[in-house]
């Protein structure tokens, strides 16, 4: 224990003398967090409150904030049309990509979780196209979707399925997005992985011996044993999903017929765009409620069906 | 014309050879014959003021190119080895001028210039090779310059400007100049262009001054040219192949819609080859159309907003009915315009492959052709008018145009001038845009043949040139572009007609700028 040798060693001075142990270990301990407080505050707690402060302005960047009360929101709630079709984008993006992300990721954990050659490699495999960065991957995906000379078109039309305009039509942009974000299932793979990895074996073997097959054992021991990491993964991913933007911004510039217009794109259109940087922020406000909104109620919903293996369990039940 | 623009400053690939072969043309041109032709030029521009100098910028070769004979075959073979041509030859060996561009520079000017810019990809080892041979003309100035994507560029600026940190020069498209300028963005430039005794008007296009001017000041120099967004290039194999006139392109909307229909092949949504998009779906290309008709999208001052004016309103149906008719509807040929790539495409895939027999494009399109379909053989002309409207003729439609500008906030105000004018109206000016084929911001050198001599299609630039139309442009004009566009689109994708799509964007683009424009 470094910390607490080091702590030994230090002589108090006069005024240090007065403190008790405990005093004195919340004293480094603050010292500690001051580098992560100070970079918070000036990085996150400090934009958000001046963002919030910002709703309530007329402001573009370069002139000087001016109150307006709260006629940034009446206008998106009365006078928006763009609002509630970005927001409606958003919310299809965000139920169809966070199911589809969670269950291609939990299928190839459970792949990944086997003991075959080579693990090592296609764990690596899977988990490549996360770091490829969305705007390489938006490109290769406009290629891939063409609908003249694309691969996909050409493989569909080998089996006789006529491929769909994908980024030219209202209709199959959104889709073609969700599609897009499966790719980057990679990162909720591994935190099941890890989440499978915990899952004693003994389960297993007591299943085996009462004969339950391997479904069986999915349904009864790897699924509930795995619903804290669901649920983790389910949060993170709604948060990261309601802020879909680099493929709108890079692929569809919001069309066809603003289709593709999510929330966040919306935002930095007014912002960056239009130079309304207020009313901009009174979006990203309005965003920020939603998103807690939904995890609240996620939250509360898992209590119905997430287990905790120690004492989570008891007060989850009640 | 707003599409023009942003695939202008696209990171065209071309090749080392085509270069390499601009280059010797460049430097055959590099003798006195420019010499000779542009010395009218000076005239212009030669008062100089207190503290400053007329002087020709690349490296005081004036003495030197006026006794170097034309086409000095050395200068040509010691230039082949730099995309640059001209400009290198006169850099490296100093014996050779491209063009005596005789305008006041000021010697006083020093210190290190932070320039930003969209001139990426192949463009820009001949940015860099401009920016050094501006260094050895202003030897006291060190350029430090960024090329930055078009994605995001005014957002880059915004934050730069705000945050106290700007660069010395930007560039920026004037369609964003009211927006900039209405919010105290950018620093004027009047004082410097009076200080300095610099003639614009005897300098530049007039349509492209109007369309570089906010509120009658200037904020930068012009940089490229308006006139030439709005051409037509047509495949002439494919004419030949219906039986028209491989050597002449559709002058009217009449004789476009028949070309159109007789170079389409294939019917009920299979197309092999289709003859004209209309339309493509950024939607600048309406305006186009909506101009050639002789339509205006705004009161002369651009506060009335008049997008369902009767002329806009029958352009756009045009484009609905020869849509309709000949392929049976928008949707149908919607993928021959698509280019993956950042905000989608114009077509210019399907028209390199034989796919598209009529191709809308501008005066940039002739270096893309040459690398990507070099065999391709093709006519080209300017945009067609409405022959039925005896008050519409051929235009070029242009809301903005290409400046280098001074932002607020710019800390070495006479290193940025110093740059601005070599490269809009100078030697930069010169060397940059002859190296790629296109045409020049100052019409002295384009009227110049040896500075066109590699292009035969240098007439039609020159009277697309003359054509320019500028529309008003406001603060709020990006705002009305996202309306019109996605009411355009709709039009055409049938959710409203025609008359009733534009009723619709016009409504609320007026109150966009009754909110903003008249408070």
């Amino acid at each position: 224990m470094r910390q607490s040798t080091a702590l030994d060693n230090v002589r108090p001075t006069p005024r240090a003398r007065h403190l008790s142990v405990g005093q004195r270990e919340a004293l480094w301990g603050y010292a500690f967090v001051l580098p992560w407080v100070i970079g918070f505050l000036a990085f996150s707690a400090i934009p958000i409150a001046a963002s919030i402060y910002f709703g309530f302005t007329d402001y573009s960047v370069l002139t000087s904030p001016k109150w307006v009360g709260l006629q940034n929101y009446v206008k998106i709630f009365t006078d928006d049309k763009l609002f509630p079709t970005s927001l409606g984008n958003t919310l299809y993006y965000v139920a169809l990509a966070v199911p589809g992300q969670l269950l291609i990721a939990f299928g190839a954990a459970l792949l990944l979780n086997q003991k075959v050659r080579w693990l090592t490699f296609w764990r690596s495999a899977f988990y490549l196209p996360v770091v490829v960065p969305y705007i390489v991957s938006s490109v290769l995906f406009l290629w891939i979707l063409e609908p003249q000379v694309g691969v996909l078109k050409y493989a569909l039309g080998k089996v006789g399925i006529a491929s769909p305009q994908w980024f030219q039509s209202e209709v199959w942009a959104k889709p073609a997005i969700v599609l897009l974000s499966l790719w980057y299932m990679g990162s909720y793979m591994l935190v099941f992985l890890a989440g499978l990895q915990g899952i004693p074996d003994h389960l297993y073997e007591a299943a085996s011996l009462d004969g339950a097959g391997r479904l069986r054992q999915l349904r009864s021991i790897t699924i509930p044993m795995l619903t804290p990491t669901i649920l983790f993964n389910l949060v993170i991913g709604i948060i990261n999903s309601f802020q879909v933007f680099t493929f709108a911004f890079v692929m569809t510039k919001g069309g066809p017929l603003n289709s593709t217009l999510f929330y966040v794109y919306y935002i930095y259109r007014r912002a960056f765009e239009n130079f309304e940087t207020g009313y901009a922020s009174a979006l990203s406000t309005i965003l920020f409620i939603v998103v807690l909104l939904v995890t609240l109620a996620v939250f509360s919903w898992s209590r119905r069906w997430v287990y905790y293996e120690s004492g989570g369990d008891a007060e989850g039940g009640r | 014309m707003a599409r023009d623009v942003y695939i202008d400053g696209m990171a065209h690939q071309f090749s080392r050879r085509y270069l390499l072969r601009l280059s010797g043309i460049a430097a055959v041109a590099a003798g006195a014959g420019i010499l000779a032709a542009c010395g009218g030029g000076s005239a212009a521009t030669n008062t100089p003021a207190a503290n400053t100098a007329t002087s020709t910028i690349a490296g005081g070769v004036t003495a030197a190119a006026t006794s170097v004979p034309t086409a000095s075959p050395k200068a040509a073979g010691a230039s082949v080895v730099s995309p640059t041509g001209a400009a290198s030859s006169s850099a490296t060996t100093g014996t050779a001028s491209a063009a005596r561009v005789s305008i006041p520079t000021n010697t006083k000017a020093n210190g290190t210039v932070k320039f930003w810019h969209v001139w990426g990809g192949d463009r820009q080892p001949l940015i860099e090779k401009i920016i050094a041979n501006f260094q050895t003309a202003a030897p006291g100035l060190k350029v430090e310059h960024t090329v930055l994507s078009q994605q995001g560029l005014q957002e880059k600026y915004l934050t730069a400007i705000a945050g106290g940190q700007p660069p010395d020069v930007i560039m920026l498209v004037t369609r964003d100049l009211p927006s900039f300028a209405s919010r105290g963005a950018l620093r004027g430039v009047d004082d410097l262009i009076q200080r300095d005794k610099l003639d614009v008007k005897g300098t530049f296009y007039a349509g492209d001054l109007a369309l570089s001017t906010y509120q009658s000041k200037l904020y930068g120099l012009p940089l490229t040219p308006g006139g030439g967004g709005n051409l037509v290039f047509w495949n002439k194999a494919i004419f030949k192949e219906v039986g028209l006139d491989p050597e002449k392109g559709p002058k009217t909307w009449t004789e476009f819609s028949d070309y159109a229909k007789k170079t389409t092949k294939g019917s009920g949504g299979n197309f092999d080859r289709i003859g004209s998009l209309f339309y493509v779906s950024d939607g600048n290309w309406f305006k186009v159309w909506a101009a050639n008709n002789a339509g205006e999208l705004y009161s002369p001052d651009g506060l009335t907003v008049r997008f369902d004016a009767k002329e806009n309103v029958e352009a756009l149906q045009y484009m609905y009915d020869n849509l309709n008719t000949l392929y049976g509807g928008y949707t149908k040929i919607r993928s021959f315009a698509t280019e993956p790539g950042p905000g989608g495409g114009e077509g210019n895939q399907s028209f390199f492959q034989g796919k598209l027999a009529m191709h809308f494009s501008g005066v940039f399109h002739f270096l893309q052709l040459s690398k990507e379909a070099p065999n391709l053989q093709y006519g080209v002309t300017i945009f067609p008018y409405n022959d039925k409207n005896p008050a519409a003729k051929s235009v070029q439609f242009a809301d903005g145009i290409w400046n280098y500008m001074l932002p607020k906030g710019v800390k070495n105000v006479d290193g940025a001038w110093e740059l601005v004018k070599y490269f809009c109206a100078g030697q930069g000016q010169y060397d940059f845009f002859k190296a790629q084929g296109r045409p020049s911001m100052v019409p002295k050198f384009n009227e110049d043949p040896s500075y066109s001599k590699d292009n035969p299609n240098w007439p039609v630039v020159l009277q697309a040139l003359q054509l320019t139309k500028a529309t008003p442009v406001t603060p709020v004009y990006p705002e009305d572009q996202t309306i019109l566009q996605q009411y355009t689109e709709g039009a055409l994708l049938n959710k409203q007609s025609p008359a009733d799509a534009l009723k619709a964007a016009t409504a609320d683009a007026q109150k966009v700028h009754n909110e903003k424009l008249k408070s």
